[in-house]
């Protein structure tokens, strides 16, 4: 088994004992996809589930019920793109969806509303594969992020109940929620509700990175990747949803946090809401010199800017430190960048040689560790591009 | 937009180079006693040269300094280490004046290149030792005597070495708290000793002689831990760090027939030269 690391996580961070919800926002922003079909235009009013772009297979819906108002350039999951915006008129109108008559959760009922939902990933391999072992994870991976602990937390029962649900409709052996070792509250609230499920079982993992990734956590959990799946508690949420409620999931979960704020948060936000309008309404920011906000976590993320950064479906969240001079030093040569590697890159060498290397995660590791604070992950990030 | 490194950690440039001098205190404190105040109570050293062991170490601090702010870099770095280790390995007999020339000469040097400063320095004053026809690691006390040290003796560093490197039982101490450092090559140290001991044992079986002065030599053990796996002149990748230490083991069993103390310093200046090569020998192998 890999030796996976601790990561030292030692900012003075104070978290918000509840999700916050944040979802009257003014403005929502739409990403454009290539490929897709535009369905609206300039000034056509939209309602709440309303078909906005659609290819051949996916369809992408408003959040809101407002005007389209026009089209801009933004930040989308790390890269500049363009999107629609449309202005909420706080109706909340939502297209009428086909409701089930009855809450009978058979097997091919569950795969063909998870496609109906979206959930095509998980659709096609409920259908093709024979799971024996459903893991549900409940925490992140990136530090600071807390996302699927807070979601956990929260909504145990609804997640509870859907583990159980596919547990019976799909003959699953095993099915376990995963919980980090250092989550007492978590803990402590599935130690008490877990007993009415008795074919779902706790297991408690280290606090370890990278077992946020369903690879590691299998071969963590010594299981094999054929006949097991792995979906995170905030998926779990969503599935409930659509499965029980026929609901389509405008809102996404994300983590506002660092050492900058007077406190940091789990937020439930509308999907497509621009981080400006977060931190203006909802984050208190203390630290009154430069901050550096980081999208998606401090060991992945990219540095953004919050007037032009929009929350999607992949946003984890935003990490806002003070910005600081870090100055890198030349190479010693001391190979802890490749020790350290999961899957065994060597970018010291991708680093000399500018040679490529296909294997890397992108975890940044690399940079973690480098004694030389070389941001090692830079030229690694090239062989992605 | 600042494209730094956003969460670190613990591991600094610096943190395993002070754990390195942390550890390298126990050997200038029984060199200090060996080398100083043992030759004074045997009226060896004058009441001045008492304190060469803290005038060398002194020397090496202050050459540290001088350049650390010549070359703006911290002061705890490599250099300090490489200066501090050079206090501790050089010859008991050492001259101070050539030793300081000669320290200044080698940081002159590696604002330049980068080396095995510690075994160049060793090289170099043993060819003046050779010319001047002084070459010993024995110190006064010790060549005055005639001695026949037991494997304690070894032990608490009565073996011939360096001014402050004979303290065999805490190199291995050493050894075993860096092991467990991520930072540290461990895999050079651990190669090197498993190829040099079982030669060594093979070689004692077949003549039937155990010498303790090749089993617990305090050069070699002392070399092997702390100058061979320094960072930024040797391998970094495992399968380079065992190639190092095999060869390091090996050439150093090869110099038991010419002269292990000082054969040692040139073996690792020599696989130093080519350190980058057995990474990269490696990597054409993986490529293939």
């Amino acid at each position: 088994m890999r030796n996976l690391t601790k990561l030292k996580t030692d900012l003075d961070v104070v978290y918000s004992g509840n999700i916050v919800d944040y979802l009257d926002v003014d403005y929502v922003y739409i990403p454009m996809k290539k490929n897709y079909k535009t369905l609206v235009k300039n000034n056509e009013i939209v309602n709440k589930g309303e078909i906005l772009l659609e290819d051949n297979l996916n369809k992408i819906v408003s959040p809101v019920s407002g005007k389209v108002i026009g089209m801009t350039t933004l930040n989308i999951d790390g890269n500049l793109g363009n999107a629609i915006v449309i202005e909420n008129s706080f109706k909340e109108e939502e297209k009428k969806s086909r409701k089930y008559k009855d809450n009978k959760f058979d097997r091919d009922a569950i795969i063909s509303k998870l496609y109906e939902f979206y959930f095509k990933y998980i659709a096609s391999v409920l259908e093709t594969k024979k799971i024996n072992n459903l893991i549900i994870s409940g925490f992140d991976d990136e530090p600071y992020i807390q996302n699927n602990a807070y979601v956990l937390k929260k909504y145990h029962k609804e997640i509870l109940e859907m583990a159980d649900i596919l547990a019976t409709s799909f003959s699953i052996k095993r099915t376990s929620i995963v919980i980090k070792s250092n989550n007492a509250e978590n803990i402590e609230t599935f130690l008490a509700r877990i007993g009415t499920y008795p074919n779902i079982f706790l297991e408690l993992i280290e606090d370890r990175y990278l077992l946020g990734k369903p690879f590691f956590l299998l071969e963590y959990l010594n299981l094999k990747e054929m006949d097991s799946f792995v979906i995170d508690a905030k998926t779990m949420y969503e599935i409930y949803n659509a499965l029980k409620y026929n609901k389509t999931t405008y809102e996404t979960f994300i983590t506002v946090a660092g050492p900058s704020l007077a406190k940091s948060m789990v937020l439930k936000v509308k999907v497509g809401t621009i981080f400006k309008d977060i931190i203006d309404n909802k984050i208190k920011i203390i630290n009154k010199k430069p901050n550096l906000f980081i999208l998606d976590g401090l060991m992945t993320g990219k540095p953004c800017q919050i007037e032009k950064t929009i929350v999607t479906k992949n946003t984890l969240g935003l990490i806002v430190i003070p910005d600081e001079e870090v100055k890198e030093s030349k190479c010693i040569n001391c190979g802890m960048c490749y020790k350290i590697c999961p899957v065994k890159v060597n970018p010291k060498r991708v680093m000399d040689t500018k040679i490529k290397s296909h294997n890397c995660i992108n975890c940044g590791l690399c940079s973690y560790i480098c004694p030389c604070n070389i941001n090692l992950r830079r030229y690694l990030e090239d062989n992605h591009e | 937009m600042n494209n730094r490194v956003y969460l670190h950690s613990k591991e600094k440039e610096n943190s395993l180079v002070k754990l390195m001098i942390y550890l390298l205190i126990p050997f200038f404190l029984l060199g200090f006693y060996k080398n100083g105040i043992q030759l004074y109570r045997h009226h060896l050293v004058s009441i001045v040269m008492l304190f060469k062991p803290l005038f060398l170490l002194g020397i090496s601090i202050f050459v540290s300094l001088l350049f650390s702010i010549i070359k703006r870099k911290p002061f705890v770095s490599y250099l300090l280490l490489t200066n501090i280790l050079i206090s501790l390995v050089t010859m008991p007999n050492t001259n101070i004046i050539m030793y300081l020339v000669t320290i200044i000469v080698i940081n002159a040097i590696l604002c330049f290149i980068n080396f095995n400063a510690i075994a160049l320095f060793m090289i170099i004053l043993f060819i003046f030792s050779i010319f001047l026809k002084d070459y010993t690691f024995l110190n006064a006390f010790e060549k005055s005597v005639e001695h026949d040290y037991s494997f304690i003796n070894y032990l608490f560093g009565q073996g011939s070495g360096g001014i402050g490197n004979s303290f065999f039982l805490f190199s291995i101490i050493s050894l075993l708290v860096l092991c467990f450092r991520f930072s540290y090559k461990k895999h050079i140290p651990l190669t090197a000793f498993s190829i040099y001991y079982i030669l060594l044992i093979i070689y004692s079986f077949i003549t039937g002689n155990i010498d303790l002065d090749l089993y617990m030599n305090n050069n070699l053990v002392f070399g092997v831990i702390f100058i061979a796996p320094l960072t930024m002149i040797s391998p970094y990748t495992k399968g380079g760090c065992y190639i190092y230490g095999t060869l390091l083991g090996l050439l150093s069993f090869i110099t038991i027939f010419i002269d292990i103390n000082i054969g040692i310093y040139f073996i690792i200046f020599l696989l130093s030269l080519f350190y980058k090569l057995f990474d990269k020998m490696l990597y054409l192998n993986n490529k293939r």
